[in-house]
This record gives structure tokens, C-alpha cells and sequence, in this order.
């Protein structure tokens, strides 16, 4: 596995908002075929390193390299055009679609249909849709929620809500899947279903790059983990390497698990005052 | 009417000798410093509403509208009969119009907005608009569809022409009473127990109810202060211009509107600078561009101005959150 | 009050080709029972359902408030007036003719605006509009006549038969909305209108997942322009006389109101809602000098007490329920 090349590449990326240096030269290579998690405490800079990677923001400087070509200076649904597929931290659904609809949104960049095919309904156009319909169906069974296809999205539990965006990013058949803590507010059962989930899609061929604030999630699924503290990588490697690395353990990870609730708040807040 | 003359000069001010030219400059200047000093009281109206409730109150052009109606009607009808001085009537006039739509603001904010609070920005401004058609169209149907005019007497015609530079007694009360309500304003919010509290509900209505703050009450205040600045503007701009009309609302609120995003808007000093700064661009590109043109080129401010700075003069640069 | 709505909406629905088929009959019938007066009442109304129609689309499905779609409308019907009248160009070509100019004045005004905030939009919009009617009063190149604007002398001639009373035009114009009813239908239902929702739910998740917001926008806001410029044609053939008068700020916030009162996005809300502004100040004639008064008081409480507008379109009213802002 090391010897494959990276699927997705950052050399030395930077990002300032004002004063603060949210991404400070970060490196980081996701390799082909893993799982790999972004971990720190809050406020260290991951939302902002997925949102450089997505196009939402425009690096300061530094290169970003997905499939050996450059990321940089493309629009976000051109960043999905090229194979990389992102959820959100807070969700961002279409509260006011079915589900079905939500999904269909996926294969939106993978139609060619136009203005005039559409009013004409031409014989590609019928093609076209029923290719989108199938995948759709497809991506809605493999996060097993085509039961819910009818729902609008806004009646949907919240751990369905999650299934259902990471539903929506899969249809896109991106090549690399960008999950902002998939875990986040999900009870112990859910996550363990969505672990599962999450290796499922890893064997199907998708790369997966997580953000994760759950360790039980982070530590079960990850190949590679990189820690980031104040816009810089800390550290690096197998979640085992990790968790021994004493600069984590005293960036983030706490001494005990008892503590690490209690830290985890207090970086919140420290991370809410540098923002 | 003013515009008319003015203007008519300043077509061929480009073939003028220089001092002329200078003459014409500078009374273009205080023309427009005259104009944008009631666009500014209009435009803190608009800034002042967006600052605490993100709301383009659409009906605030027509409570300058209303102000400037009820000051001539006071003027005609109750004072014309009393035998007080001049000035007195003015102030009378102008004091009863604010009051009443200071009143008419806080009934407003009551039953077409408070209702909408928690809705979407769209339901607001669409009530806003609705608002602003019932008020237009009531005008209407109180005072005519005609142009109505202030009588001559209410004006006090004193003019000066230092170095041939025409300067008039109501241009300078103009500048003169807005400037001071701006001052006030400023100090008001700055220095007040109150002021500050408007502030707090500015940046965040939850947390300042947590802080004890009444926002119910500030948002009152709000509509109390800005028609009511409104109302002077409509009062002082019916005295300038003399002739009114149930549709300078729109015309005007929407300078005045432009002023307040040249500003910043949500920016009380911004909205005074807007203004002042509108109301000279617009009487120089009516004197040496075209008179035909002025709106024209005042909403290709307003165009250029959302496109390349839309946090205006005075306001800061926000990025929106992912 | 919402069930009263729904209801009926969902039975139709259901049984939609009868109805269709029953309103056409009834529609093609009706002219021939009611007096020129009202024919032409109801042909404004074909108007202004076209024009609700075209700003349905930029304001209903994609959320972006246009409160200038009158600026596309005068920019067809000085098109048609112009090109009629000094080039002698056939009326039936200057349908699209028009439409392609008034899209394409869209395409190039919104270009630089079309990433604007929501309020901010709206006063751009505003101000467009008002350019164009200054403009189109201060006759630049003696093009647009001034004030007094311009007249329209030919007729569509159809067959030999000329198109000149109220009952031509009411065929005339109701076909043009059928024709343009199937035509919003089927983008409804394809990609394009499926984009369309995505942007107006949410912006900056439609882009993060591979929707091109820029393009659905511009799309949207082209394909209005081009819409209220076709029918410009009619308008303008109809009137025989235009002028600046026609094309004010404040025709531009009745369209919006209708779209907003109809219900956003709600096809049948359009039709509705111009329907009530068209026929209701006739039938309380009495009352004409109170419409807008009216008008203005129907905005504010159809806010408070039913937001989601006359006929809602499923999407929107579940949404407008909760609120939570734009």
C-alpha cells in the first residue's frame, strides 16, 4: 500500500483569514484505497483544510494535487466533477426535497441535458435520467435508507439526515469521499452501523478522507490518522503511532479517557476565542 | 424646480471662462451637499432598521413621503389661521409631522412586522413592500394625485452670493438642523445606556435578551427615531423644493437607500458620509454629465458600488461561514 | 384553511389529463360567452400570466428576488415597436426575435450582479429597471420616442385572418401561456428544474455537490428575461401604443407580489394571483381608486397569516412554515 502513489496530495498549503493563520504550511498525501482521518482539536483548522481541498476557499499559497492534476482555482462543483465528493459539518440538505430528490443532486454533474433537451425530452435526455434514477437508488440502498426515497429530507432523524448527505455525496461516483465528522451527535449503535458503512464504501473502491472527533470512530476505521493543532500537522500515522505520539497526547487526546470530554470542551471554547 | 435652474446653467459650463466655472462648481457643491444632507437623515432611517432586524424596510421612503405631506397640511390649514411668527410655525410643523410619524412607525413595526420576526427574510420584505403601496396609495387618496406645493410664505427667502457663489437661508438650515440630528444620533448611540443596548441588539438578538435587554422595546425605539428623522427630511425637502408628490417616497428612499450602502450600511456615521457624498455625485453629474441622466447615474453607483464594494465606504468585510 | 388547499390540489393531480383537458374546452369556450369587454380582460390577464410566468422562474424556483422583470418586458416591446415599425419585420418573427434580445440584455446586465446576496439583489434589480425606463424616456438616438413613446401599426396575420379583436388576442395570448405552460412542465420535472430547487434550498450545499450555481442562475435569469421580451410582442402589438408609463418600478413590484402571493414556484399560484389583480378590481369597479390600497394591505396580511401564498407549491410551504430565513 505504501508504494502506491497519493490520491490526493497537499504540499505546504496555507490559508489566512485576517490575522489568524488557519492552515499553516500543511502537508498531507491520501493514498488510494484507505481510510484516512484528519483529527485535532476544534478550531485546529480541518473544516478549513476540507474547504481549501473542496474550492470554498482559495489557498494563500502552497499546492494541492488530486489525481496529478492541480485542485486549485476550480470551483467547488468542479472539484466534484473531478471525483472528490464532500458532507458537511453542520448538514446541509435540502430540507424541502425527498430524499430521492436530495440524492438525484449527486448525479446532477454527471447529466449533460440542457435547456432544450429538457423541453424536447429527447431520447438521450430519457436515458440520461433513468441512468441518474438507478445510481441514485443505488446510493440510497447502500446507506440503507431507500425505505425513507419519499421523505423530505427535513422529517428525517438525525442520523438518517447524516446517511442521507453521505448518500447524496456518493452519487456524485467521486473517487475520493470527504466526510466532516460523519459520527458527530450519532449514538454508539449508529456509529458503529455507520463504521461499517464507511469500510464498505472504502471496499468498493472510494478513498475516504474523515474529519472525526469520536476516537472510537477515528481509531476502528482509520488506515492513516494526521493530527492538527493551530493550522500545522503535529503528527501522522497509523492510529497506533498516534496514539502513542506524546505531542497528540498532550495537544489532544488527554491523559485518560475520563478527561478527554472535559478537553475537548475546553479546546472548543479555546478554538471559539481564536476565531 | 431648483434642479431645473441649476441645471439649465450648468449645460454649458464646460465653455464658461474659469472663475464662472468655479462659481458653477461650488454652487453645485452646496446643492448637493443641500440634498444629500435630507438624503442622509433618510438614509439612517434605512441603516438604522438593517443594522438591528436585517430588514430593508421598503416603507421607510414613504414615512418621509407622509412627513413632508403632514407638514404642509399643518402648514395650510391649523397654522396659517394662528398669528405666530414664521419660524414658529416651522418648527410647529415640523414637530407635529415627526411626532406623528414617529407614531405611525411604531404601528407599523407593531402589526406588519414585529408578526413576521421570526420568519423568512422574504415574508418581511415582501409585508414591507405592502406596506409601502397601502401608505403611497393613501396619500393619494388624501391629497391628490397632483403635485401639491408648499405656499410661498412658508419659505423664508434669504439669499446670500459670496464671490457670486448663491447660498439661501434654507440651504444652510438644511445642512445646518441635519448635521446637528446626525451629531445627536451618534452621540445618542454611542454615549446612552440606550444607545449602547441598540448596539447589543445590532450584533445579536438572542444574547441581548440574555443580557436583560428588552428587544421588543429597542426595536420601538428604533422605529420612533428613524421615521421620525424621516419625517424632518420630508418637512425640510417640502420647504426646499416646495413642490411634493405621493411618489417622492420611492424616488427618495431609494437615493437614500443607495446612500446608506454607498456607507456601509448598519453604520450610523456611514450613512451620513453616503449621504452627503450621493447627493454631490449626483448634483456634479447633473451639472456637468446630464440632468436627463442623474438617476442613471445614481443607480449605476448603487450597481457598481453592490459589485465591487458591497460593505460600502465605511463597513467592514464579512465572509460568510461554510 | 391549508387542507381546504391541498386538497382539491392533490385530487387534481391525480386525475390531471381530465382536468387539462376540461380547462382547455372551458377556456377555448369562454370568450365566445362573454362580452369584448371582458375578452380583454381576460387577454391582460394572458399578459400578465405570461409575464408571472417568466418572473416565476428566476423568483419561485431559483429564489433570486428580481424586482426589474418589467426592464425585460420594455426591452421586448420597444424591440418589436422599432424593428416593426422602421423595418417593416413580420410580428410572428419578432416573437423570438424580441425574446432573444431581452435574454440576451438579461445575460449581460446580471452577469456582474448574479452572485449578490438575496436583499442585495432585489435593489440591483430595482435600479436596472429603473435605467431602462430612464433611458427609454430620455429617446436615446431618437430610437425610443421619448415620453410619449411609440406605436405599433401592424397586425399578426394569421392565414389571411388578421389578428385584431379582443377574441384573436385571447387565443392568441392563452396559447402562448399553454405553450409555455408545457414547456415550465417538463423543466419541472428534468435536471435543469431539479438545479433550479437545489440553488434556491441552498446555495452553497448545490455547488458542494456538483451543481453549477452560476450557470443554474444566469440559466434562470436569461430564460425569464427572454420570456417577458416574447411577450413584449403581444404586449406591445395589443397596446399599438407603448411608452416609458407602461414599464415602472412599480408594475415590476405588482409581478413580484403575484409570484410571491401565488405562491413561489407554484405554477398554478401564477395564474391564480394574476387572475385576482386582473379581474377582481373590474368586478368592484367601484372600488378601483382602493385597489392598490388594497392591494398593498393583502401583501402584509397574506404575510402573517399565510405565507406560503394562495396555491403553494409542496416545497415551499413546508418550507415557509418553519421560517428560519433566507
Amino acid at each position: 500500500m505504501t508504494l502506491s502513489a497519493p490520491l490526493l496530495s497537499l504540499g505546504a498549503v496555507s490559508k489566512n483569514f485576517g490575522g489568524l493563520r488557519a492552515v499553516d504550511s500543511f502537508d498531507l498525501n491520501v493514498k488510494e484505497g484507505s481510510i484516512t482521518s484528519l483529527i485535532g482539536p476544534n478550531g485546529a483548522g480541518k473544516t478549513t483544510v476540507f474547504n481549501l481541498i473542496t474550492g470554498i476557499y482559495r489557498p494563500d499559497s502552497g499546492s494541492i494535487t488530486f489525481r496529478s492534476s492541480a485542485l486549485i482555482g476550480m470551483l467547488p462543483h468542479q472539484v466534484v466533477e473531478a471525483g472528490i465528493a464532500r458532507t458537511f459539518q453542520t448538514l446541509r440538505l435540502f430540507e424541502n426535497l425527498t430524499c430521492f430528490e436530495n440524492v438525484l443532486a449527486g448525479q446532477h454533474c454527471r447529466c449533460k441535458a440542457g435547456l432544450v433537451a429538457c423541453i424536447l425530452n429527447t431520447r438521450a435526455r430519457q436515458a440520461e435520467e433513468a441512468r441518474a434514477h438507478s445510481e441514485a437508488e443505488r446510493c440510497l440502498r447502500q446507506l440503507r435508507i431507500w425505505h425513507l426515497r419519499d421523505e423530505l429530507a427535513r422529517n428525517l432523524s438525525y442520523g438518517d439526515r447524516r446517511r442521507l448527505e453521505i448518500a447524496r455525496a456518493m452519487a456524485s461516483g467521486p473517487a475520493l469521499l470527504i466526510l466532516d465528522e460523519p459520527a458527530g451527535g450519532l449514538n454508539e449503535r449508529e456509529s458503529d452501523e455507520l463504521m461499517d458503512i464507511i469500510r464498505e464504501i472504502r471496499d468498493s473502491g472510494i478513498t475516504v478522507f474523515l474529519i472525526e472527533h469520536d476516537m472510537r470512530v477515528v481509531m476502528g476505521i482509520s488506515d492513516h490518522v494526521a493530527v492538527m493543532e493551530y493550522g500545522r500537522k503535529i503528527s501522522e500515522g497509523t492510529p497506533e503511532e498516534v496514539q502513542k505520539d506524546p505531542a497528540v497526547i498532550e495537544a489532544y487526546l488527554g491523559t485518560d479517557d475520563e478527561d478527554e470530554q472535559a478537553e475537548a470542551e475546553a479546546d472548543a471554547e479555546a478554538g471559539e476565542s481564536v476565531q | 424646480m431648483r434642479t431645473g435652474v441649476a441645471s439649465a446653467a450648468a449645460v454649458s459650463a464646460w465653455r464658461l471662462p474659469c472663475r464662472v466655472k468655479m462659481v458653477v462648481f461650488l454652487e453645485q457643491l452646496v446643492n448637493g451637499l443641500t440634498v444629500g444632507a435630507v438624503y442622509s437623515l433618510v438614509a439612517l432611517g434605512y441603516t438604522m432598521v438593517y443594522g438591528v432586524m436585517r430588514l430593508i424596510n421598503f416603507a421607510h421612503g414613504d414615512f418621509f413621503m407622509l412627513g413632508s405631506y403632514l407638514g404642509y397640511t399643518m402648514l395650510v390649514t391649523v397654522l396659517a389661521q394662528s398669528s405666530l411668527p414664521l419660524w414658529a410655525m416651522l418648527c410647529l410643523a415640523t414637530l407635529i409631522s415627526m411626532g406623528a410619524i414617529s407614531l405611525l412607525g411604531v404601528l407599523v413595526e407593531r402589526m406588519a412586522y414585529r408578526p413576521l420576526r421570526k420568519s423568512s427574510r422574504l415574508t418581511a420584505v415582501v409585508s414591507a413592500l405592502g406596506v409601502s403601496i397601502f401608505l403611497q396609495n393613501a396619500a393619494m387618496l388624501i391629497w391628490g394625485a397632483r403635485y401639491q406645493a408648499y405656499p410661498p410664505w412658508s419659505v423664508p427667502e434669504v439669499n446670500w452670493a459670496p464671490g457670486g457663489v448663491h447660498v439661501s437661508l434654507m440651504q444652510l438650515l438644511i445642512m445646518g438642523i441635519s448635521l446637528a440630528l446626525m451629531v445627536g444620533l451618534y452621540m445618542f448611540v454611542q454615549r446612552t445606556t440606550v444607545g449602547a443596548a441598540i448596539r447589543a441588539t445590532a450584533i445579536d438578538h438572542d444574547t441581548a435578551r440574555l443580557m436583560g435587554i428588552d428587544v421588543d422595546q429597542i426595536i420601538r425605539i428604533i422605529f420612533v427615531i428613524g421615521p421620525g428623522l424621516g419625517a424632518i427630511a420630508g418637512v425640510l425637502l417640502g420647504l426646499y423644493y416646495r413642490q411634493i408628490h405621493f411618489t417622492v417616497g420611492w424616488s427618495y428612499g431609494l437615493k437614500a437607500f443607495t446612500a446608506a450602502i454607498l456607507g456601509g450600511i448598519g453604520n450610523i456615521p456611514g450613512a451620513m458620509v453616503g449621504g452627503m457624498l450621493l447627493g454631490i455625485l449626483e448634483m456634479l453629474g447633473a451639472g456637468y454629465i446630464s440632468a436627463a441622466w442623474k438617476d442613471v447615474f445614481v443607480f449605476l453607483i448603487l450597481i457598481l458600488l453592490l459589485i465591487f464594494r458591497p460593505t460600502g465606504i465605511l463597513g467592514e468585510r464579512v465572509a460568510e461561514k461554510v | 384553511m391549508r387542507l381546504e388547499f391541498t386538497k382539491p390540489a392533490s385530487f387534481i393531480r391525480a386525475h390531471s389529463a381530465w382536468f387539462i383537458g376540461a380547462l382547455i374546452l372551458a377556456a377555448a369556450a369562454l370568450p365566445l360567452f362573454i362580452s369584448d369587454y371582458w375578452t380583454d380582460v381576460c387577454v391582460f390577464w394572458g399578459i400578465n400570466v405570461l409575464l408571472g410566468l417568466s418572473l416565476n422562474i428566476i423568483v419561485g424556483e431559483v429564489g433570486l428576488f428580481n424586482m426589474g422583470q418589467m426592464a425585460f418586458f420594455a426591452i421586448g416591446s420597444y424591440t418589436t415597436a422599432i424593428l416593426s415599425e422602421r423595418f417593416g419585420v413580420n410580428l410572428w418573427l419578432l416573437i423570438p426575435i424580441s425574446g432573444l434580445i431581452a435574454a440576451g440584455a438579461g445575460y449581460i446586465l446580471t452577469g456582474p450582479i448574479i452572485h449578490l446576496r438575496g436583499d442585495y439583489l432585489l435593489m440591483v434589480t430595482i435600479g436596472l429597471n429603473e435605467m431602462i425606463r430612464i433611458t427609454l424616456i430620455n429617446n436615446p438616438f431618437g430610437l425610443t420616442g421619448g415620453p410619449n413613446g411609440l406605436i405599433v401599426l401592424d397586425q399578426f396575420r394569421i392565414f389571411g385572418h388578421v389578428i385584431q379583436r379582443p377574441i384573436d388576442f385571447y387565443y392568441l395570448v392563452w396559447a402562448a401561456v399553454a405553450l409555455l405552460l408545457f414547456c415550465l412542465g417538463r423543466l419541472q420535472r428534468s435536471r435543469v428544474g431539479r438545479a433550479w430547487n437545489y440553488v434556491r434550498e441552498d446555495p452553497i450545499a448545490a455547488e458542494a455537490t456538483g451543481v453549477n450555481t452560476r450557470w443554474a442562475k444566469t440559466l434562470a435569469f436569461t430564460l425569464g428575461a427572454g420570456i417577458a421580451g416574447a411577450a413584449g410582442t403581444i404586449f406591445a402589438t395589443k397596446m399599438m401604443v407603448i411608452s416609458p408609463d407602461s414599464f415602472t418600478f412599480m408594475e415590476s413590484v405588482i409581478l413580484f407580489c403575484i409570484v410571491i402571493l401565488g405562491g413561489m414556484g407554484s405554477i398554478p399560484g401564477v395564474i391564480l394571483a394574476s387572475g385576482a389583480m386582473m379581474v377582481l378590481p373590474e368586478l368592484l369597479r367601484n372600488f378601483a381608486q382602493y385597489r392598490m390600497l388594497l392591494f398593498g394591505l393583502a401583501m402584509v396580511i397574506m404575510m402573517i397569516f399565510r405565507p406560503q401564498g394562495l396555491w403553494p407549491s409542496r416545497r415551499w410551504m413546508t418550507r415557509l412554515k418553519e421560517g428560519g430565513g433566507e
